[in-house]
């Protein structure tokens, strides 16, 4: 298994899945950051209005909605790149025709957009904790919901993952992915908007923050746990599914 | 010697109501370089695809080495190298890096990257990106990878397209040394030239169909030279030919018989000249491959 992560790493190499490991935190971030200067005022009273307990709170308030609508984009994207490789090589024919089993390769293929997406939520965690730090946020780093917030997130698009791999790994024409990718992302918002769509899963990235606001105001999430639990077990069933379909296919 | 790597039974595959494969029986041997033949859309990929376990066959048994492809597949293709219609070719890699990602799935050693660099000419480009290649080069790169596992079949699909006629002698050259290592290889092509200077053993293909397979002599002895006879008078000559029990076949204006040995080629035109028929004409006519194929295909012009 260690061989062939290390063949699709090389195969990865000049491609674009760096840009679109940055692009996101990088955008939300750089929003963050003229939001939290240029509307200070604003933002401040917000803070307030919503009874945050301290900046930080009100960052991750802040955040999570782009960055629920943002990360499903990141997966859609990401998922597209790593599987488009072996699309636009022609690839498939070769790779396949190999002694290793259609599973590992699924399964490595599906580790290195894990590992992107690890990548991605990590920087966005960094720059949080360095935007906090550099627009002086009272209070010590609450690193856990900080952390909470990311890494939760990369659980809760899990099944979005795994359904986007498949699609992007099964239909070579990527512009097909990348619309039911985005569609989703944005179906997410809606549906979270409502009481009892807000239980679909697509709806979870968007919710999936330890903080939210509630009647009392901004506070923690008490659905997140549910969200993890649920989107894991799903996740894994979705990979699961997703590659032994893969492993059944003819290939063309 | 006469090991038996490769054979199918009854291989089919039918696409909803089409059949692209139908009942092939393919036999291969240690050391052979089977020419798999046959025109544009006969079914020779779809076979090769089934032959690697890209695609399960509608109906009928593989089995190479020996062993089943439904039950051991990865065991099987462990010791087979491949290149299947237009090359595969990652862009953003360089040559030497494409050869090396193919190096790690199949965990062989470094060095035989520079090597199969080295068998297909490479070397001096092995550090650009593959996306600046030619098809010719492309098509190079496809062939190491198929040779970088030092495999015992080598199944080449159309192994010369796009290459100039220096590089089509080159891989032709290298093809013929394989056996000479023990290699089987199965080399598929729709130029029947090409096949003919290259292989031991032929099967050709059409409409999914079998219609040919045993040694490339058997297919040259169909070649066999034939005697076209001009006379002023055609049917006459028959008769004459017939009272002496000579068989001949009257196509149009001309005779044909199946001898030339001069002897009898004189006798022939000393009896018809004799019997009052006028000779003008005695010639030796040679099918060439080409025409033995499209009687075999039954397709005329391009294939």
């Amino acid at each position: 298994m260690k061989k062939i992560l290390q063949a699709d790493q090389l195969k990865l190499k000049r491609s674009s899945l760096l840009i679109i490991v940055l692009l996101v935190p990088l955008l939300i971030l750089a929003y963050e950051l003229v939001n939290f200067t240029y509307r200070a005022e604003f933002v401040e009273k917000q803070a307030e209005m919503f009874g945050a307990g301290s900046m930080w709170m009100f960052l991750l308030y802040d955040n999570s909605l782009l960055f629920g609508l943002g990360c499903p984009l990141a997966v859609t994207l990401a998922a597209s790149v790593i599987a488009n490789i072996e699309h636009q090589a022609n690839g498939w024919k070769q790779t396949l025709s190999m002694p290793i089993s259609r599973g590992k390769i699924y399964l490595s293929k599906f580790i290195w957009l894990t590992i992107s997406l690890f990548l991605s939520t990590t920087i966005f965690l960094i720059g949080m904790v360095l935007l906090g730090k550099l627009l002086g946020f009272e209070g010590n780093i609450p690193l856990v919901l900080l952390m909470g917030d990311c890494y939760g997130m990369l659980i809760t698009v899990l099944p979005m993952m795994a359904f986007q791999f498949w699609l992007s790994m099964t239909i070579k024409n990527q512009a097909f992915s990348i619309l039911i990718g985005s569609i989703s992302a944005i179906m997410g918002l809606f549906l979270a908007a409502a009481q009892t769509t807000r239980w679909f899963p697509l709806a979870y990235p968007i919710q999936s923050s330890t903080v939210i606001l509630q009647y009392e105001g901004i506070g923690y999430n008490p659905d997140f746990s549910a969200y993890l639990v649920i989107n894991l077990i799903l996740g894994i069933i979705l990979i699961f599914i997703g590659s032994r379909h893969f492993a059944k296919r003819n290939v063309q | 010697m006469n090991e038996q790597i490769l054979m199918t039974n009854d291989l089919t595959k039918k696409y909803m109501k089409h059949t692209s494969v139908d009942g092939i029986n393919l036999r291969i041997e240690r050391g052979q370089i089977y020419g798999f033949l046959g025109p544009n859309g006969a079914g020779k990929t779809t076979t090769i695809r089934m032959l690697l376990g890209l695609i399960k066959p509608t109906q009928g048994t593989i089995k190479i080495f020996g062993q089943s492809l439904k039950k051991n597949r990865l065991q099987i293709l462990q010791r087979i190298g491949s290149l299947v219609e237009s090359p595969t070719y990652y862009g953003n890699l360089t040559g030497r890096e494409n050869l090396e990602a193919v190096r790690r799935l199949r965990d062989l050693p470094e060095k035989r990257v520079n090597e199969v660099l080295e068998i297909v000419r490479l070397t001096k480009v092995a550090n650009r990106l593959t996306k600046e290649y030619s098809l010719g080069m492309k098509q190079r790169l496809g062939i190491a990878v198929a040779m970088l596992s030092n495999p015992d079949l080598l199944i080449l699909d159309e192994p010369t397209n796009g290459l100039d006629p220096s590089g089509i002698q080159e891989i032709r050259e290298l093809i013929k040394e394989l056996p000479k290592a023990g290699m089987s290889v199965l080399v598929s092509s729709h130029m029947l030239s090409e096949i003919d200077q290259m292989a031991t053993q032929v099967g050709i293909i059409n409409n999914g169909k079998m219609i040919f397979q045993d040694s490339i002599e058997r297919l040259r002895q169909k070649r066999k030279p034939l005697l076209k006879v001009g006379v002023s008078d055609g049917m006459k000559a028959n008769e004459i030919l017939k009272e002496r029990k000579l068989k001949a076949n009257l196509q149009g204006d001309f005779l044909w018989l199946s001898q030339t040995e001069p002897a009898f080629v004189s006798e022939i035109n000393s009896i018809l000249v004799h019997a009052g028929v006028s000779v003008y004409r005695l010639e030796e006519v040679t099918k060439t491959l080409e025409d033995i194929f499209l009687e075999l295909t039954g397709t005329e012009g391009s294939l």
